[in-house]
């Protein structure tokens, strides 16, 4: 059986607040999600925000960052969204330039288990300046049991995924 | 159709300055490269760069690429930032260093949406070595400011040749 497989690919067609992804079989061992995004937000770096089955509590995350020449780490708990995880490219960054994010969601479907993840997010531009770039690994945590079935991403401040933004879910299945 | 697909792999027989990864078909959704690579640079870590390209033609050395680099080595964190440069760099190869003659660093880069014709293209890599007496992880974003579909990567050695045993991989990932 092949250890990848592809749950959902969507290649935005236009401008979209949010991608979704409900229904997720648990016949898998863990998620990997890639992303490619871009915002309409009016800024060079867009934070992105993810729920885990609709839910609004009991996120925590840890991170460490760069932006200048000192990375920098934070923590972040009591969450009602996960908020410290991945970036997107904004409106003020180098035109046609799309933020890459890669998350690995572990044992998401165990019911013995919170679900955690980590990811690693950037945020290139053609630019030394400070602040307009950004690198990011993320670790999270959803304090909570259920298995995992529906994933939400969206911009935390309310903008919009311009077109041409991608969302690959795989499925990772062990031998 | 399996998800991740082997597209190529160089596996260096001898001491090699650059290698080529050409004709890559646009059919894959993203690309990885993960390699395990070693340098004849006299210091314990080495950088390597990337040139991409487009079309069929010849790779693309011009000052058109962006890095943005964060690394721990030994017991310091800091950046390295570079606008406008010859070549994405990355981190983490392993350099020749005498009393480390038996090590080599890995490297993954991925490259999203390698191929669609309205994006940039944008890399996100990570690696790491440790030496005898200092070590280094890194995380790293690079940018071909170009929306051209990628046909070929380059990987050079920053510093000197690629060593005889590294190895290099060029993976692509489907989304159907």
């Amino acid at each position: 059986m092949a250890a990848f497989t592809v749950i959902d690919h969507t290649e935005l067609g236009a401008a979209a607040s949010e991608w979704t992804a409900t229904s997720i079989s648990s016949s898998y061992d863990h998620l990997c999600l890639k992303i490619s995004t871009r915002s309409d937000q009016a800024a060079v770096i867009a934070g992105m925000g993810m729920l885990f089955n609709g839910a609004t509590t009991d996120y925590s995350e840890t991170r460490i960052t760069a932006s200048s020449a000192t990375p920098a780490s934070s923590r972040k708990t009591g969450e009602s969204i996960l908020r410290a995880w991945g970036n997107a490219c904004g409106a003020n960054a180098l035109a046609d330039t799309f933020a890459p994010t890669t998350v690995w969601i572990p044992n998401y479907a165990n019911t013995a288990n919170y679900k955690s993840f980590i990811s690693q997010t950037s945020t290139p531009n053609n630019s030394a300046v400070d602040g307009n770039w950004y690198l990011m690994l993320g670790a999270g945590l959803w304090s909570d049991t259920s298995a995992l079935s529906q994933i939400d991403v969206s911009m935390i401040s309310g903008d919009d995924f311009v077109q041409y933004s991608t969302f690959t879910l795989y499925g990772v299945t062990g031998a | 159709m399996a998800v991740i697909e082997a597209i190529e792999t160089v596996y260096l027989e001898a001491d090699t300055a650059y290698l080529t990864f050409s004709g890559i078909p646009a059919t894959y959704e993203h690309l990885q490269i993960r390699m395990s690579a070693r340098t004849l640079r006299a210091h314990y870590v080495d950088n390597i760069l990337l040139y991409l390209g487009t079309g069929g033609g010849a790779v693309d050395t011009g000052s058109n690429y962006a890095t943005h680099l964060m690394y721990g080595e030994t017991t310091t964190s800091t950046t390295y930032i570079s606008s406008g440069r010859s070549g994405i760099l990355a981190s983490g190869a392993a350099g020749n260093s005498a009393a480390d003659s038996a090590a080599f660093g890995p490297i993954i880069v991925d490259i999203l949406d390698y191929a669609n014709a309205n994006k940039n293209t944008t890399t996100a890599a990570s690696g790491g070595t440790n030496g005898t007496s200092s070590s280094i992880v890194t995380f790293q974003s690079g940018l071909w400011d170009n929306t051209g579909a990628v046909t070929s990567i380059q990987v050079s050695g920053a510093s000197a040749s690629f060593m005889r045993g590294s190895e290099f991989t060029l993976y692509g990932l489907n989304s159907s």
